[in-house]
């Protein structure tokens, strides 16, 4: 099948700086992929490329089968941008029809303000709607041209919580009529809920690629906390099984374990002076969280 | 694609005409400075052969359309740079040379009804009395010469930022308002102030219709600055974003 995103061997640098380095990445039709990864790791610079808005120093980008800066492909693709305001003394009636007018079969307006859930706002100026309303009206904008690839850099960020569960429906909406989205978030539960593919990005480079299962599978680590009384040592602790890393912080201990039944089990039988167990982990939010420390271990070095 | 300029060129119209500032700043000033001075002197005086009403309609017209298009041109370019809505528009199918384009021809349609307002109060109210010739070649001359200002408002933009541009079109505007013989005409200015004014694209712009209303002949040297002013500004504009989208890109 023909792949909707095709980057080979990119290569972007700001003067010295290199901000994304050898990255080659293929993206099938109908994929819902997340790129995560922490502040600077070349996320937005990443989008943006995709986007043609930013050349590639070396490599090669194809989006749907073409440049990405051709108006023959942009036709077929929407985007949210982070930090875009919205224009000035437009409503969002009129700021919609606006892009509308850009694409050659553009959904209704009545459409657009309904994913957006702008109906009542329709009237009201862009720029007089809250944040979190103007991230609704920048994705009725993305979505003006009824795209075939949506590409979303943190949509989310700024919106309250009836705003987001609104959003993600119509994303899974999208989602399920076989189009393909591209997101970057920070906020993984997100990630987690809503992507087949999730491919974390640290420093320029592509750290793990793969389905939210396999990822948490491979690096996902579990921790046990407890609160440890008087007896309970480290010298004690380390002799458990399975247990990679002891962080205490006062009386409560955190163990970062690679095998969670036999540290528990050994626990117990020991009779070791605690309390309160807890068995936490397992999220994307520790496979982010390794990845991306060992990506600032690489950074340092 | 004729359907997005389109678009795009009403939306113009319609967030400059909701701009207060704008109406103000562009229409109710110069009306106003209009009245005052022409009462203040008495509209049947006489100045370089023409009468102050209709010299003074011309003054006025320039500069209210001087004050329109810098202005106007200058923030909405630098604004929508900063807010990303440029950055926004470069992912739709829309042409790229359409965000200017369309700011221009609405700028220039706007202008053209700014003249077209000031004459008609200028001929009901104060009975300013041009054959149908002069009010044609007055307001095409003053048309012509809103390009110079609105390329000065896109040189501000890309030179200046979102922060500074508002102010110092406003100070440039002004200057060239005084300076240009605009509010007071140069005939009173000390000699080397005029000497300045000749350089200057406000007074040029003003004196073509001025010379018309006189009916001397239209100076050459009016066209030569206006048009070198306007290729200068059109030049440094075009080259100044060039390099800023290629350090972007």
């Amino acid at each position: 099948m023909k792949h909707v995103l095709d980057l080979q061997n990119v290569r972007k640098s700001f003067g010295s700086k290199n901000a994304v380095e050898d990255l080659s990445l293929t993206v099938e039709p109908g994929t819902v992929l997340s790129l995560l990864g922490p502040n600077g790791a070349g996320k937005t610079t990443t989008v943006s490329l995709m986007l043609g808005l930013l050349k590639p120093t070396s490599g090669t980008i194809r989006l749907l089968g073409g440049d990405p800066r051709d108006a023959r492909t942009r036709q077929r693709v929407g985007a949210m941008l982070q930090e875009v305001s919205a224009i000035e003394r437009l409503n969002v009636r009129e700021t919609i029809e606006l892009f509308r007018s850009f694409y050659e079969k553009p959904l209704t307006t009545d459409k657009l303000l309904e994913i957006a859930g702008l109906h009542e706002h329709a009237k009201t100026m862009g720029t007089a709607l809250s944040g979190g309303l103007q991230r609704r009206l920048n994705f009725a904008l993305a979505m003006a041209g009824n795209p075939d690839v949506l590409f979303l850099d943190e949509p989310t960020v700024g919106m309250d919580v009836s705003s987001r569960t609104l959003f993600w429906e119509h994303l899974r909406e999208f989602a399920n009529q076989g189009k393909t989205i591209l997101l970057t978030t920070h906020y993984l539960e997100e990630a987690d809920a809503i992507s087949d593919r999730v491919v974390v990005i640290a420093n320029g480079r592509i750290t793990a690629d793969g389905t939210p299962g396999e990822l948490k599978n491979a690096l996902g680590k579990r921790f046990i906390t407890f609160r440890a009384g008087d007896r309970t040592t480290d010298a004690l602790l380390q002799q458990l099984p399975g247990v990679d890393r002891i962080e205490r912080s006062g009386r409560q201990v955190r163990l970062q374990v690679s095998d969670s039944d036999a540290a528990l089990f050994a626990i117990v039988r020991n009779g070791l002076d605690v309390q309160d167990i807890e068995v936490k982990g397992g999220g994307l939010e520790d496979v982010f969280r390794s990845l991306t420390e060992t990506g600032e271990g690489v950074k340092a070095s | 694609m004729m359907k997005a300029l389109g678009m795009q060129i009403k939306s113009e119209m319609v967030r400059t005409l909701r701009n207060r500032k704008f109406v103000f700043f562009a229409l109710l000033m110069p009306l106003g400075f209009y009245f005052l001075f022409v009462t203040q002197y008495g509209p049947a005086m006489q100045i370089g052969g023409a009468q102050w009403s209709a010299y003074l309609l011309m003054s006025m017209t320039v500069y209210g359309v001087l004050m329109g298009s810098v202005s106007q041109l200058a923030n909405t370019l630098a604004q929508e740079r900063k807010l990303g809505w440029y950055r926004l528009l470069h992912t739709t199918p829309a042409p790229a040379w359409g965000y200017l384009s369309s700011k221009m021809i609405a700028q220039l349609g706007i202008n053209l009804a700014l003249i077209v307002i000031m004459f008609l109060v200028g001929h009901f109210t104060e009975n300013v009395d041009l054959s149908a010739s002069q009010w044609v070649s007055c307001a095409l001359s003053i048309l012509f010469g809103s390009l110079v200002f609105l390329s000065l408002g896109g040189l501000i933009a890309v030179l200046l930022g979102a922060e500074a541009a508002p102010l110092a079109a406003v100070g440039i505007q002004l200057a060239l308002s005084f300076l240009g013989g605009l509010w007071t005409p140069v005939q009173a200015f000390p000699d080397t102030l005029r000497k300045l004014a000749e350089w200057l694209p406000s007074y040029r712009i003003g004196h073509v219709p001025w010379n018309i209303v006189s009916g001397v002949d239209v100076a050459w040297q009016d066209f030569a600055v206006t048009g070198a002013y306007l290729i200068l500004f059109v030049l440094v504009w075009g080259g100044i974003s060039k390099r800023q989208e290629a350090v972007a890109a």
